[in-house]
């Protein structure tokens, strides 16, 4: 009996220690985050995802390889609502930004979007920051590289955002509503923990932060042409000098300005970039035609300019996916007429850039060839010309006087659209009466250079609109900013508020 | 001083009593409690039944123990008083009911529990189906008629939105493989989905014809595996107090099944014999040849349809009648201190669509061994081997339904003719029903083991000590190939296949205490345990095409292959349970469950649920005012528990994590980049479920009439919906934690004894059950506005779930000719409002569910002499079905040219016409849409209330005194029973139970050319020797 007991005993003491308890199953072939983010080459495809994410914002890119784009995109923004482009009677979207009318289809659809993107990028930025920091298990410099790009993904992000729905963060107001700010990866959702906006000064802060913690993690040396899709040291400070010119413009904020005059000298003074004189540069190498109707397929040019510091590569179908611009075709908005008359006669920023664009839609119409092909385009985030804009810009600004050197960055951008036997004058200090002067020939040139890449109606805003645009004057300044997206102020039950210009 | 004094004359008296106790049979008796009446002094008796207790002369020692008439005797002079003890008659009536981990006497649940016996002559396919109309409370509809496919079965209305509502399947200690639609649906696609099929290319509006969901797979019946005559009982585990032990998974409803065993009495050997019949329950009525080129003609102004060219019947084409046989043996019995039971049996169905069938071998073996005294050990373990060659049963089905029956099914020269030639237009996919069933095989096999062994020590006669570890292998091969076909037929998915492994395993080990103690009035029951259990699913898919010749089979013979799937994942389940059960004199009971589950489910910060319950029950009956006022009650006990259940396997297996996925089509810029196809969710919590339960039993007029009554009301919180999210969190839709929902209803079982005559007797069965549904918190905006479900179903708070949700259909203008629709604001117009994507949505009406309000049964039994008359009608109220097999058969306006039901001679044609088919070019054609065949108006939704007469069997069993003669045979019985007789419904389609979306409760509802169950003749033997 006794025997048997302790035999009994046994048994029951095999089956318990069958019990192992393990409740912690990783998937075999799904990848999670203590999986991918272990391995270089796993988190640096992540890392990867989360560019790809900020195109659908900027640009409008799919995530995926397929024939829709994604409707609702920041970089369209900087142009609808400016004399840069006329909006179509049956295009809401843009006549909602046009007017500062914003139906609740609009809410629901474009302004709603544009949340969802940008927080996506976000999101996936924020996996990735977080997801190296717990997990990461590789040479510790490039772990502090992804980390420092994942920064600049959010950077990026987040000033987009704050340009478009900061309450009035382009006119000063630092007291103001900005965007609500998200540094850590979504990980369920608590409604009794609803997020608020930061303010405008908290986000700026953050941005820089971002920003500035990421330079030095970035690498130093510049990529080949066709591989600066990703940021690198130049890269991070050209973006943030573009953040402290619009943060310190209209309050003509010194420091800020100083700031972003010498981040900008800094990126002029690597020596990778490269700056062609050439006006053939526009046709050849920054936005070369790849417009499908010239053969029987797309051209896919494969020539990139040396003066690209951050681009979204979509040129080559076969290898990539569209970004889904809406330029060629013309429907919803296209270049007006009197927009031609913002250029000279022989300015290729006007010969080159300014034609038909799709010859079955709308062909009375005009549109920029930057967006060339239909719908495979690089689209340009970030180039030499805006760099050496801003420099001139804060030049002047700091210094309160119009220097040679201002002066001579400005007759680069200028004679350069010219071609060799069709050059203007130069010009020199003595065309200048006032920085006021320089300022309006400056910011006018700004405009021709780099209209239709996200920049007019945010350098509009930044100036009180100095250049006097008269649809961005027709609308209420303090409607100027979009509005928040109604989704998100009634999800969270109005701790998310309206921005103070759609109040009434 | 003074009660001292008083005290001490009588303790002079006191002297010692001793005494044995013993049953009927002369076994003693333990536990009896001895009491001296009128004073607090007790003993129990011991093992061996003494006991001793002071008493004097004249006092009465009252004996009790629950089980047993009380007794009392006077003490006289003489110094030892023995007792036999009579069992009461009101414990000898109880049965044995198996619940959770343990047994108990049906008398003692104070949970809701229905218990089901099958009987032998009906041949059942599956379990599922055997309890269909057996028990109040459970719902089971057949979905289709197609074999091996699976069915609806609820329990106590819906648990669930996001997850399925399928109650646990326990068999013989072992839960089984999941029996939710995703993990047993196989596609048979062969390998590709046409790319018409993805983005939904819907006709007017709403249309199930490419959803893929319904054409590329086939649900099979995950319960098709188990031989139903193998079953001894099947217990049905409902409210809080009987679920809860299986805690985690209990929400909605368990299903325990325990199998025969053998009996140490004598070896029993039986056989059995059965052959069916089956044909479709209904044909429907379809143009002719003749009468379809001139409809088409008609409608495109042509007259390019050739009229008798052929007059093919293609439904008549691909059907026959079904023959099936069904043979199984089984020998049990004893021998030494050993029981067994060994079955064997063998199934060959065919199916009612030609070249179509479906193979079952199974075997079984039960073997207990008492190795002494204290221990018993034992294995259960079933094989079985499905092979189910019928999986593209209804695709033929539908594909004969819409073919041109101007179109012959072979050439000129004798092979199968393809296309729509001469006829203008076609179905493109120029599928040849007959072609279909014959060039191409489609096929499942599964190979399942599920089985148990168990180790049992019995210290004393009142406790035991278990360990189990039982098993479910589950695996399955399916093999898709479809023919070849002639070359040049557009659309046509020929000469391709695809073959799928999926191996599933579960093991679950179980350490238990059973505690069954009774002492005097008192009897304490309980189990205490702990129980783990591990899955794991490998799967591996290959595709393969361009097969070289059409006699080269597998997929490795094709020219091209590619791997189309593989994959393993795993989860476990850690729990520990107990329950205990205490009865106070047989009249108050009471109880209480306890279970923690920890599932690998879940993030760490949720993985664990603890699920209590607890019940109260009291016996009336035996109150001395129910005796003496209702004498004629023979039973009655009134019993109420409430309790927390849940659900696991509404969540994914990496629920809270993040998953990345690589992307395969693109790059950025060059580099691979993976894409987040899930974020992390770690806030992803169990659902919770609280029911109460109020139940009555009550026995009367010497058992002739039992009544069981229960009302419950159910409240699942904290319910998965995928709702809405604040845009900054870079998601709009998750799933979250975030509804709560509400189930009540009560059950009613009425069991009257008719007539008892010695050689007549009639009995008479009667479930009834009521369930209704409501939301009642869903999202932030309170609904589902989006209907974003594969099945178009809404959802809103303070309505019932999966609603329909719908166009309103305003008939035909008698004047013009053009249907009519309702808006919102009540005005009618010939504009279709879903061709207006602005207006669509605000104009549809929430017009009720697919689940019924009121379902039930009723049997009667009658037994004359050697006959034996049975029959079950089933009935099911108040619930609505989508007829898209009508909308499908009105559908001309497409380039497919399907075949048309033939109420289209009753089309409009002149005014003053009152008919419900619109003129051929009607306002509500829109581009070539026709909104009035979408699935989203109420045109085709029906009220599917039935009443059916589900079984009817009359047996003969050879009298025992011939069987006595012939000293062979215990038993012999024939049998004839017919299924789905006759039904009264008003439903306009074939079969009003069915659902295109086999086991799913909340997809329910739609007829979508699907299947009819048959009506089948069965012809049986059955042997006992």
């Amino acid at each position: 009996m006794k025997k048997k007991s302790s035999l009994i005993g046994l048994c029951f003491g095999a089956c318990l220690a069958l019990l192992s308890c393990d409740l912690d199953y990783a998937p075999e072939n799904t990848l999670v985050d203590e999986k991918v983010y272990k391995d270089e080459g796993t988190a640096e495809a992540a890392l990867m995802g989360a560019y790809v994410r900020l195109n659908v914002f900027l640009a409008g890119a799919p995530q995926d390889q397929n024939n829709y784009a994604n409707t609702g995109y920041m970089f369209q923004l900087a142009d609808v609502g400016t004399e840069n482009l006329a909006v179509r009677n049956t295009a809401a979207d843009y006549l909602a930004v046009e007017t500062g009318e914003y139906s609740s289809a609009v809410h629901d659809g474009m302004l709603y979007n544009l949340w969802h993107w940008c927080y996506n990028a976000v999101d996936m930025a924020n996996n990735v920051i977080s997801g190296i920091q717990r997990f990461g298990d590789y040479d510790p410099a490039m772990e502090a590289q992804h980390i420092a790009e994942a920064k600049f993904i959010r950077a990026y992000c987040y000033f987009a955002m704050l340009c478009a729905f900061g309450d009035q963060a382009l006119l000063g107001n630092d007291e103001g509503q900005g965007i609500v700010l998200r540094l850590d990866p979504y990980n369920g959702y608590n409604p009794e923990e609803v997020e608020g906006r930061s303010t405008n000064a908290e986000c700026w802060n953050r941005i820089i932060t971002d920003l500035t913690e990421a330079i030095p993690d970035l690498p130093e040396a510049v990529p080949a042409a066709a591989e600066r899709i990703r940021a690198n040291r130049a890269v991070a400070q050209a973006l943030l000098s573009r953040v402290y010119l619009y943060k310190g413009t209209y309050t003509n904020n010194v420091e800020e300005l100083t700031a972003a005059r010498d981040y900008a000298a800094t990126v002029l003074g690597v020596s990778g970039y490269t700056f062609s004189t050439s006006s053939t540069e526009f046709s050849t190498a920054l936005f070369p035609s790849n417009e499908y109707s010239q053969t029987t397929s797309y051209p896919d040019p494969t020539t990139r300019s040396g003066e690209l510091l951050f681009f979204e590569p979509s040129r080559i179908y076969a290898d990539n996916y569209p970004n889904g611009m809406y330029y060629y075709e013309k429907r919803s908005y296209y270049v007006p007429q009197e927009r031609l008359s913002l250029y000279d006669a022989d300015d290729v920023r006007r010969t080159y850039l300014l034609r038909t664009g799709s010859r079955s839609s709308n062909p009375n119409d005009s549109t920029c060839m930057k967006y060339s092909g239909g719908q495979y385009d690089d689209v340009i985030f970030i180039r030499l010309a805006e760099v050496k804009l801003t420099y001139a810009e804060t030049l002047v600004r700091v210094g309160g006087v119009v220097t040679q050197e201002a002066v001579n960055q400005l007759n680069d951008i200028h004679q350069r659209a010219y071609p060799d036997d069709l050059k203007p004058a130069v010009y020199t200090l003595a065309d200048f009466s006032s920085t006021d002067d320089f300022l309006r020939t400056l910011l006018t040139e700004r405009n021709r250079e780099l209209a239709y890449e996200g920049h007019y109606r945010w350098d509009l805003m930044r100036t009180g609109n100095f250049l006097g645009d008269t649809k961005l004057g027709a609308v209420d300044k303090a409607r100027w900013n979009l509005p928040v997206p109604d989704y998100e102020i009634r999800i969270s039950e109005g701790i998310i508020s309206q921005n103070s210009g759609y109040n009434q | 001083m003074l009660l001292l004094w008083l005290a001490l004359p009588a303790w002079a008296q006191q002297r010692m009593i001793r005494g044995r106790v013993v049953d009927q049979n002369g076994q003693p008796v333990a536990s009896v409690l001895v009491n001296v009446k009128g004073t607090n002094r007790a003993v129990s008796t011991g093992e061996d039944g003494t006991y001793q207790i002071e008493a004097k002369k004249g006092d009465v020692l009252a004996f009790s123990l629950i089980g047993f008439d009380k007794a009392s005797v006077t003490v006289g002079d003489r110094n030892e008083v023995n007792l036999t003890m009579r069992e009461s008659e009101a414990f000898k009536m109880s049965d044995v009911v198996v619940v959770g981990y343990s047994k108990q006497e049906r008398r003692d649940l104070t949970g809701s529990v229905s218990s089901v016996k099958p009987k032998d002559d009906i041949g059942f396919q599956t379990v599922d189906q055997m309890l269909q109309g057996a028990a109040p409370g459970v719902y089971m509809s057949n979905s289709s008629g197609a074999l091996g496919s699976a069915n609806v079965l609820t329990i106590r209305g819906i648990s669930s939105i996001m997850g399925d509502n399928n109650p646990l399947y326990v068999i013989d200690g072992v839960p089984v493989y999941s029996t939710d639609r995703d993990n047993n649906s196989i596609s048979n696609s062969g390998g590709s989905v046409p790319g018409a099929s993805v983005g939904g290319n819907q006709i007017g509006g709403g249309s199930l014809d490419y959803n893929y969901d319904l054409k590329y797979s086939f649900e099979k019946n995950p319960l098709a595996t188990l031989n139903p005559e193998d079953i001894e009982s099947i217990e049905i585990l409902k409210d809080a107090f009987a679920t809860a032990i299986y805690g985690s998974r209990g929400a909605a409803g368990v299903i325990l099944i325990t199998t025969k065993k053998g009996s140490r009495d004598k070896t029993r050997i039986n056989v059995g014999y059965t052959l069916s019949l089956d044909r479709p329950l209904g044909k429907l009525d379809l143009l002719n040849g003749d009468q379809y080129a001139m409809v088409y003609n008609q409608y495109d102004n042509t007259s390019d349809y050739s009229l008798s060219t052929a007059n093919t019947d293609w439904v008549d084409a691909v059907t026959r009648t079904a023959v099936s046989n069904s043979l199984s043996a089984s020998v049990s019995g004893g021998a030494g201190r050993s029981t067994y039971f060994v079955s064997l049996s063998y199934d060959n169905n065919e199916s009612y669509i030609i070249n179509n069938d479906m193979q079952r071998f199974s075997a079984r073996l039960n073997l207990n061994a008492e190795l002494n005294k204290y221990l018993d050990l034992g294995i259960n373990v079933s094989l079985t081997r499905l092979n189910n060659n019928a999986l593209q049963a209804s695709e033929i089905y539908s594909a004969a339904l819409k073919k041109a029956p101007n179109l012959p099914i072979y050439g000129d020269d004798g092979d199968y003719y393809y296309g729509y030639a001469p006829n203008p237009k076609g179905d493109p996919e120029a599928y040849n029903p007959v072609a279909m069933a014959y060039i191409n095989d489609e096929g499942v096999e599964d190979t399942r083991v599920v089985g148990n062994g168990y180790l049992e020590y019995k210290p004393a006669d009142w406790i035991s000590l278990r360990s189990e570890v039982g098993t479910d292998i589950y695996n399955t091969f399916s093999n898709i190939r479809k023919g070849e076909l002639p070359e040049g037929l557009s659309g046509v998915t020929g000469n391709k296949a695809q073959e799928t492994t999926k191996l599933n395993y579960k093991i679950v080990v179980n350490n238990l205490i059973n505690v069954n103690k009774v002492f005097g009035d008192h009897f304490l029951q309980g189990v205490l345990g702990q129980s783990y259990e591990y899955t794991r699913e490998r799967y591996n898919s290959v595709a393969g095409s361009d097969f070289f010749s059409p006699e080269l089979n597998g997929v490795g013979a094709a020219q091209t292959t590619r791997v189309a799937g593989a994959y393993m994942q795993q989860s476990a389940l850690f729990s520990a349970f107990a329950r205990i059960n205490y009865q106070w004199k047989l009249r108050y009971m009471a109880g209480v469950t306890y279970r923690l589950d920890g599932s690998s489910r879940f993030n760490r910060e949720h993985r664990y649920l603890s699920t209590p319950s607890f019940s109260l029950g009291w016996r009336m009956s035996q109150e001395n005012f129910i005796k003496n006022n209702l004498p004629f009650v023979n039973d009655l006990k009134i019993r109420g528990s409430v309790g927390l259940s849940s659900k696991d396997g509404n969540n994914s297996y990496y629920g809270a994590q993040a998953v990345y996925e690589l992307n395969t089509l693109t790059t950025y810029g060059g580099h691979n980049y993976l894409q987040m196809s899930q974020p992390g969710n770690e806030n992803l919590d169990w659902e919770r479920t609280v029911t109460y339960d109020a139940g009555l039993d009550l026995a009367m007029f010497d058992n002739r009439v039992k009544v069981t009554l229960d009302y419950y009301y159910k409240k699942t919180t904290n319910m998965l919906f995928s709702s809405d999210l604040p845009l900054y969190t870079g998601y709009t839709k998750e799933n979250q934690n975030i509804a709560d929902m509400m189930n009540q209803g009560f059950e009613l079982q009425l069991v009257t004894m008719n007539m008892q005559r010695p050689d007549f007797q009639w009995q008479t069965i009667l479930n009834l059950s009521r369930s209704t549904n409501k939301i009642l918190r869903l999202n932030f905006e309170g609904n589902q506005l989006d209907q974003a479900n594969s099945s178009y179903k809404y959802y809103a708070v303070g309505y019932p779930v999966a609603q329909w949700y719908l166009h309103k259909w305003a008939g035909v203008d008698s004047q013009t000719g053009d249907p009519l629709w309702q808006y919102a604001d009540g005005s009618l117009s010939t504009t279709p409002p879903a061709s207006n994507n602005a207006i669509s949505q605000a104009n549809k009406f929430v017009m009720g569910t697919a689940m019924p309000d009121l379902y039930g049964s009723m049997t009667n039994i009658l037994a004359y002499k050697d006959f034996e008359l049975d029959f079950m009608f089933t009935f099911s109220l108040g619930s609505r079905m989508m007829n898209g097999t009508r909308a499908n058969l009105l559908t001309y306006s497409q380039d497919d040219a399907n075949n048309l039901s033939s109420e289209m001679m009753s089309m409009w044609q002149m005014p003053g016409q009152r008919t419900d088919i619109p003129k051929l070019d009607n306002k509500s054609i829109i581009a070539g849409y026709d909104y009035t065949v979408s699935i989203t108006s109420d045109r085709f939704l029906e009220n599917n209330s039935y009443l059916r007469l589900k079984t009817l069997t009359l047996s003969y069993s050879l009298p025992q005194k011939a069987l006595k003669k012939l000293k062979v045979m215990e038993q012999f019985k024939f049998f004839v029973t017919l299924t789905n007789v006759f039904t009264i419904t008003k439903y306009s389609g074939l079969d009003p139970e069915v659902s295109a979306f086999g086991s799913s409760a909340l997809a329910a509802g739609y007829d979508n050319m699907t299947m009819p169950q048959s009506r089948s003749y069965q012809f049986g033997i059955r042997a006992s020797f």
